[in-house]
């Protein structure tokens, strides 16, 4: 009970909570990472603009779009009204794009957290925040949060229309994505074609070859430039050039070459490799087994809101390197069941380059709702309108539902541990097969089997759609016709006892004794034995198919003996019998 | 001499000191340590009234009491302080709240202090409230006539829990929402009054009109149950803890002032 | 003329001495000023350093926003209802969650009325009061040994995960329960509750008489109450019990 003692300690504890309390201010008021970096910043700048600065927090507010982004304390150059620093890359002004950042902010296109003013924090690679900052490398994937991009061809279709700009010399006096514009040597003086980089963001003037047919036959007539640019104040979208530019870059477009042209212009959004990306999305048949905004096969889980899925929600234990969201996604794209186990993804064996442009995909996939305000024009056509984001071709079509299973040429595909896919494009199979069969298997599916249903009401397609399907399946076998048939769907009578007994010598084997289906498809199916008419079974039976395991009948093998017409129509009657027994 | 010399100025400026007006308005004790000082320092002093002026030479010991109480009601006074100063940056509405937390950990001055020193001094509160009853449990503290202070103590304690567990909500971040979402379903296991406790039906209680609906405002934890953890955590609870604690030291003298042996 | 009490105090003279003439000074007492007002000011002042010291260094935990459609798995109540949290894997919602949280504050607040001794106040005696403590030990151990289970032990659907075992890993549903038959549950209960009230009586006949009927019944009864759980615990991790008595209208 040393009074002096308790008092020198009481001096000594309020002494050192002060100093606390002290420090706490110190820290909060010099050592912020932001302050340092502020003064960092008025450091570099110009001394009459350093004297104008004040380092204090920053921020750009949106609130309609819940926008609070103080990432312009740290970036300061990409301020409102700051003329930043060029040769600092974090002072460095914001380059100019299409939206202002000062109206949309940082975190809308970029991710991150926008609140937070450290920087691991305020980049997202933290513990608990849900949406990290889109790495740099596939910054355009931001476009997904408001943008859904319409009517993308496949790769072949990107790869195709690029091919004939080229072909057609567009890039001559057209820009795009940064190439071209450039007159040939010789063509003398001459204005350039506008931009097409992001032509498809306003749509494509439908009379655009018209006009361009229009301006060089007013450009060879009158053969001065000034006639010229009075010809093209006639129609202000139109073209102008020199007349010896135009004789030499602009020559007549077949009406195909123009609709391929249109398509791959139509996707030019100013994000190249986004668009790619999707292409290559649309192309490996991936909605086969996934739905996106509300289009799509249901085996897989919906990827509308993918790239928008918290990092902290998904497995990293097999993930090799940096706990991101786009390592997450390339290893899972490698090899999907040791990510995810469980998982009923095959491998698809890509290469990294096709699972990098699937990593930026993916991570475009961020639907989120969006204030009336801002909603774009093409993301209103999609979602309230049902505009379709894959192009109506037969081979986009084609490339986004069916090519993962049914292979990227219709030749079948066999993933371990799934039961072959039939092999559609089969010459065999497209000669016996009618378009009424083709369009009621793709309709409504086969219960029971793999392959979903894709009308109207389930997959989503529209029944043009399903008809553009068939008609490129028909191209896939080399333009094989439906061969015709006379008689009736059903018009085999026969004695199916026999066909019993033949059809377990002679296709038990593959298609399972009760017809489930083990090596080959299951023929008990409701769905098949609705749609098959008799003629299609009989012919299937007898003829097979080339290139698969299933082969023809009336020939017969070392192995086995052929069969004859009535023999191949009692298996049919004995197929039929599970039809009556549903 | 010069000792004496800077004690004479010393007591010459101490004198002139305590004889101002100023000083004589606020204290109404004088300086000099007299045994008379020493009482009217703590009788005429409004926080130190509720001390005796005088108590027993073992409870000042520390190994006797822990300052375990004393120190519960300063973690209660901190968290009235750090509490009230949070208010200013805290809407309870599911739109803000969470922004708002988030506001406080970046932008506002001390903001993440002051929040670090309100959770943290929350469980401090409930580790040494738990504590103090067990001082006072094994030094025989709530034996007669002390007992209906213990009743008021364990009161507290309640209170103190549900100060804390209303807090725990008001984040509005995945803790907090399944915490409660957790804690609240209890309530609706209540015999009679909880939708899936037993006997529910014969009140007719559903889960719109059960115990659960009267803590949450909802059938679900949402906008009405943080509104209400808010006003239960920034005034209900503490005016009836305040008064309680009121009635609790108050009780403390009434009944002998700290327990002593006989 | 000098007051009594006038005194100035100059050096660390006896207590009593300096309080003599003070009416309110017992033999022995001290002055609160300065030495216990200063004991509460250092104590206040060590806290708060202590707290600042946490606050500067550890932040306070802040998750992704609430979001009902996102399930936490394993959703745990704040540390100090862990150990109710804890009890739910042995009662059902209804005891664990209301009928235990009663009984212990009911119970709490009850022991003053129980345990009306007066002997051995104001000071540690385990010697005097080895039962009264060893009874309210073992429920303050209980209380905090559930807490620790439940905040550290418990992961994902409530199993068992040490804390060096990766939450990732997937564990398999305990061995399969079974309940005791009415006919087993309702003797059974009933003799738990009424047996020691004969036996205490038999044992320690004086318990009785000094405690009185109506505290001797609540007494022990609460104390049947309070073992009934870690004795229901016990039943459930050794021999699979789910429940020991099943109704239609609630199982205990």
């Amino acid at each position: 009970m040393n009074v002096r003692a308790n008092k020198l300690l009481l001096l000594l504890s309020s002494l050192a909570t002060l100093a606390l309390l002290g420090f706490s201010a110190y820290r909060e008021n010099v050592l912020e990472e932001w302050r340092v970096i502020q003064r960092r910043y008025a450091r570099e700048l110009p001394p009459d603009a350093a004297a104008e600065f004040n380092v204090q927090l920053r921020q750009i507010v949106a609130p309609a779009l819940d926008v609070t982004d103080r990432c312009v304390s740290c970036h300061v150059g990409m301020a409102p009204g700051e003329q930043g620093i060029k040769t600092d890359r974090l002072f460095a002004k914001h380059r100019d794009v299409v939206h202002d950042p000062a109206d949309l902010g940082c975190t809308t296109c970029h991710g991150g957290q926008g609140r937070a003013t450290e920087k691991d924090a305020a980049h997202g690679d933290i513990e608990f925040w849900p949406e990290p900052m889109i790495p740099a490398r596939y910054s355009y994937a931001g476009c997904g949060r408001c943008h859904t991009h319409l009517a993308v061809p496949n790769l072949d279709g990107v790869a195709r229309g690029r091919d004939l700009l080229e072909r057609y010399d567009c890039l001559a006096c057209h820009k795009l994505e940064g190439r071209g514009g450039t007159l040939r040597p010789g063509g003398a003086g001459g204005m350039e074609g506008p931009d097409l980089s992001r032509v498809g963001a306003k749509g494509i003037d439908p009379s655009w070859y018209d006009k361009h047919e229009a301006a060089r036959d007013a450009a060879l007539a009158a053969p001065t430039t000034g006639a010229a640019v009075a010809a093209a104040s006639s129609a202000p979208a139109t073209p102008t050039a020199s007349p010896a530019a135009w004789k030499a870059s602009f020559s007549d477009i077949g009406a195909e070459d123009r609709a391929q042209i249109e398509v791959f212009l139509s996707s030019r959004f100013g994000a190249p490799e986004l668009i790619e990306s999707k292409a290559l999305f649309h192309s490996l048949g991936c909605r086969g087994c996934h739905k996106l905004s509300g289009v799509g096969g249901d085996d897989g889980p919906d990827l509308t809101k993918e790239g928008l899925i918290d990092p902290g929600r998904r497995a990293f234990s097999h993930v090799p390197g940096k706990r991101t969201v786009a390592n997450w996604l390339a290893a899972h794209f490698r090899a999907p069941s040791v990510v995810m186990p469980g998982s009923a993804m095959p491998e698809f064996g890509l290469d990294e380059r096709s699972i990098d442009r699937l990593v930026f995909y993916m991570l475009s996939l961020r639907h989120n709702d969006l204030p009336e305000k801002f909603l774009p024009d093409d993301r209103a056509l999609a979602d309230r309108f049902g505009k379709r984001e894959f192009a109506a071709d037969g081979a986009t079509l084609y490339g986004s539902f069916c090519a993962a299973c049914h292979g990227p040429s219709g030749e079948g595909m066999r993933y371990p541990g799934m039961t072959a896919f039939p092999a559609i494009g089969n010459r065999d199979f497209l000669a016996v097969a009618s378009d009424d069969f083709l369009r009621a298997t793709i309709t409504h599916g086969r219960v029971g089997r793999r392959m979903p249903a894709w009308g109207e009401t389930s997959g989503g397609l529209h029944g043009d759609e399903i008809e553009t399907v068939v008609g490129y399946l028909r191209t896939l076998g080399g333009d094989t016709a439906f061969e015709g048939d006379d008689k009736p769907p059903r018009w085999v009578v026969a004695d199916a006892r026999r066909g019993g007994e033949l059809y377990a010598a002679a296709c038990a084997s593959c298609h399972g004794a009760s017809g489930e289906g083990k090596e080959g498809p299951a023929l008990s199916n409701a769905q098949l034995l609705a749609s098959a008419t008799d003629t299609y079974l009989v012919r299937t039976i007898g003829r097979g198919r080339r290139g698969t395991a299933m082969l023809g009948f009336t020939r017969g093998s070392t192995v086995r003996e052929a069969l004859s017409e009535p023999d191949i129509e009692s298996i049919v009657a004995f197929v039929r019998t599970w039809e009556k027994h549903r | 001499m010069a000792n004496s010399r800077t004690d004479k100025l010393r007591r010459g400026a101490l004198e002139w000191i305590t004889a101002s007006q100023l000083y004589r308005s606020i204290f109404r004790h004088g300086y000099d340590d007299t045994v008379r000082n020493r009482a009217l320092e703590v009788t005429s002093n409004a926080f130190l009234h509720l001390h005796p002026i005088t108590i027993p030479h073992h409870a000042i010991k520390v190994r006797f009491t822990y300052c375990l109480g004393g120190l519960t009601f300063f973690m209660f006074l901190v968290e009235t302080v750090t509490g009230v100063l949070l208010m200013f940056y805290y809407r309870p509405v599911t739109e803000y709240a969470y922004a708002d937390m988030k506001t406080l950990q970046y932008a506002v001055y001390f903001g993440m202090v002051l929040r670090n020193l309100h959770r943290w001094g929350a469980h401090l509160m409930v580790v040494l409230v738990m504590l103090h009853m067990l001082r006072v449990f094994l030094t025989g503290s709530y034996r007669p006539p002390r007992e209906f202070n213990w009743v008021l103590g364990v009161n507290l304690l309640v209170l103190t829990l549900l100060l804390s567990f209303t807090g725990y909500l008001l984040p509005w971040d995945q803790l907090a929402f399944w915490a409660v979402t957790v804690g609240t379903n209890m309530a609706a296991a209540t015999p009679f009054f909880g939708a899936e406790g037993p006997f529910h039906g014969l009140l007719g209680v559903d889960g719109t009109n059960d115990a659960r609906f009267l803590l949450l405002g909802d059938v679900r934890v949402g906008g009405s149950a943080l509104l209400r953890f808010y006003v239960l955590h920034c005034v209900a609870l503490p005016l009836v803890a305040g008064v309680l604690m009121v009635v609790h030291f108050w009780r403390v003298r009434k009944d002998g002032g700290i327990s002593r042996p006989l | 003329m000098k007051q009594p009490g006038e005194t100035r105090i100059t050096s660390e003279r006896p207590v009593a001495q300096a309080f003599g003439a003070m009416p309110t000074g017992r033999p022995g007492d001290v002055a609160v000023f300065p030495y216990l007002v200063y004991i509460e000011f250092l104590a206040a002042l060590l806290f708060s350093i202590v707290l600042l010291v946490w606050s500067l260094t550890v932040d306070a935990p802040l998750l992704q926003e609430a979001n009902p459609g996102v399930t936490e798995n394993p959703a745990k109540a704040p540390w100090y209802f862990v150990g109710l949290q804890e009890l739910l894997v042995y009662f059902d919602p209804w005891i664990a969650g209301v009928m235990i949280p009663t009984l212990i504050i009911v119970g709490l607040m009850a022991i003053p009325y129980l345990d009306t001794s007066t002997n051995a106040v104001g000071r540690y005696t385990i010697r005097e009061r080895r039962l009264v403590i060893s009874h309210f030990g073992f429920g303050f151990a209980l209380w905090w040994i559930l807490i620790f289970i439940g905040q550290f032990l418990r992961g994902p659907n409530w199993h068992i995960y040490w804390p060096w075992q990766d939450w990732s890993m997937v564990k398999s549903a305990e061995a399969t329960l079974w309940d005791f038959p009415w006919w087993v549950g309702l003797p059974a209960l009933i003799a738990y509750f009424g047996g020691p009230l004969f036996l205490a009586q038999k044992r320690w006949p004086w318990l009785l008489e000094r405690l009185g009927m109506t505290r001797y019944v609540g007494a022990v009864t609460l104390a049947l109450l309070f073992y009934g759980v870690p004795i229901k615990m016990l039943l459930r991790l050794l021999f699979n019990v789910k429940y020991v008595l099943v109704t239609q209208w609630f199982n205990v």
